[in-house]
């Protein structure tokens, strides 16, 4: 079996499972926490990513030396 | 020792006691909730079937003689197979009523939101947030609309770049700030066809310290 069809079958299962608990009102909340507990792992170890996404739309306090006139800075 | 007809009425009843428990006991969850403790001892009352055309043993019947009355073994071995079609029968009751009352425990705790909140919040961190082979994969999907990036159809590799193009990375610091109008000038060289030739250098890394740099310059 080749790969690509191995992984796209591995997605439907995960999805069929998924969609098949959450027929149930307790399979749902099993669904809904399974969903939060993942936000928490991602915002856990991808926070590198998180915080960068959010201070570059902030304004920076760190400043620089400027390259184009010495002995001035610039704020980053 | 039971005889024919009294034999098959009883395995009838058997199965018929177990048929009317099950939906007995439905009736009870919907009425009393999953918990229902008590299983009724005897609920089948329906009308007992005809028994008479069922030749006793060793008599002639319409397809051959019967069978002889069955041995000790045979009823023992009945008896056992009765006991385990039982314990099968109540330990799927029990655990039809068991999954009820988990059913009912779990859907009782609150679910804020609904399903809809962690599956856009997720949603928005995978397709905005976490970049994978450099971009996140709204901007993958940007690029390969613009033909500046092609899916690797070789493997489950991800996506390569076929052409130069203008990198956009929160995540990086700038190696080598370039004016703003280097900025446009990159831009305007890596939005056409890549062989365009410019006579500016051009930034390799566009982000917004960048963009800040240069517009320093120019104030």
């Amino acid at each position: 079996m080749s790969k690509t069809v191995t992984f796209f079958i591995g997605w439907f299962m995960i999805i069929a499972i998924f969609y098949g608990l959450t027929l149930t009102e307790g399979g749902k909340r099993v669904v809904y926490y399974t969903l939060w507990l993942t936000i928490l792992l991602i915002a856990v170890t991808r926070s590198n990513d998180i915080l960068a996404y959010v201070s570059a739309a902030m304004p920076s306090t760190a400043t620089t030396a400027s390259p184009t006139e010495p002995g001035k800075t610039v704020n980053l | 020792m039971a005889d024919r007809r009294e034999a098959m009425a009883a395995i009838d009843g058997q199965i018929a006691y177990t048929d009317a428990q099950t939906e007995q006991l439905g009736d009870l969850t919907q009425k009393y909730g999953a918990y229902v403790e008590d299983i009724p001892t005897q609920v089948y009352s329906g009308q007992e079937p005809d028994y008479s055309g069922i030749p006793e043993y060793g008599e002639p019947s319409p397809v051959g003689i019967a069978p002889p009355p069955p041995s000790a073994e045979e009823e023992d071995n009945k008896v056992n197979q009765r006991k385990l079609y039982y314990a099968i029968a109540n330990l799927a009751n029990y655990s039809r009523r068991q999954g009820r009352r988990a059913n009912q425990v779990l859907g009782s705790i609150p679910m804020p939101g609904g399903i809809g909140v962690p599956l856009a919040i997720l949603g928005f961190l995978f397709l905005a947030l976490i970049p994978v082979n450099g971009h996140v994969r709204l901007v993958w999907l940007w690029l390969a609309v613009l033909g500046q990036a092609e899916v690797d159809t070789s493997g489950l590799t991800g996506a390569t770049v076929s052409a130069p193009i203008t990198k956009f990375d929160f995540t990086t610091s700038p190696t080598k700030p370039g004016t703003f109008a280097d900025v446009l000038s990159a831009r305007s060289t890596t939005k056409g066809t890549s062989t365009t030739t410019t006579t500016t250098t051009p930034i390799t890394t566009t982000s917004y310290a960048d963009l800040l740099h240069a517009m320093d310059n120019i104030l």
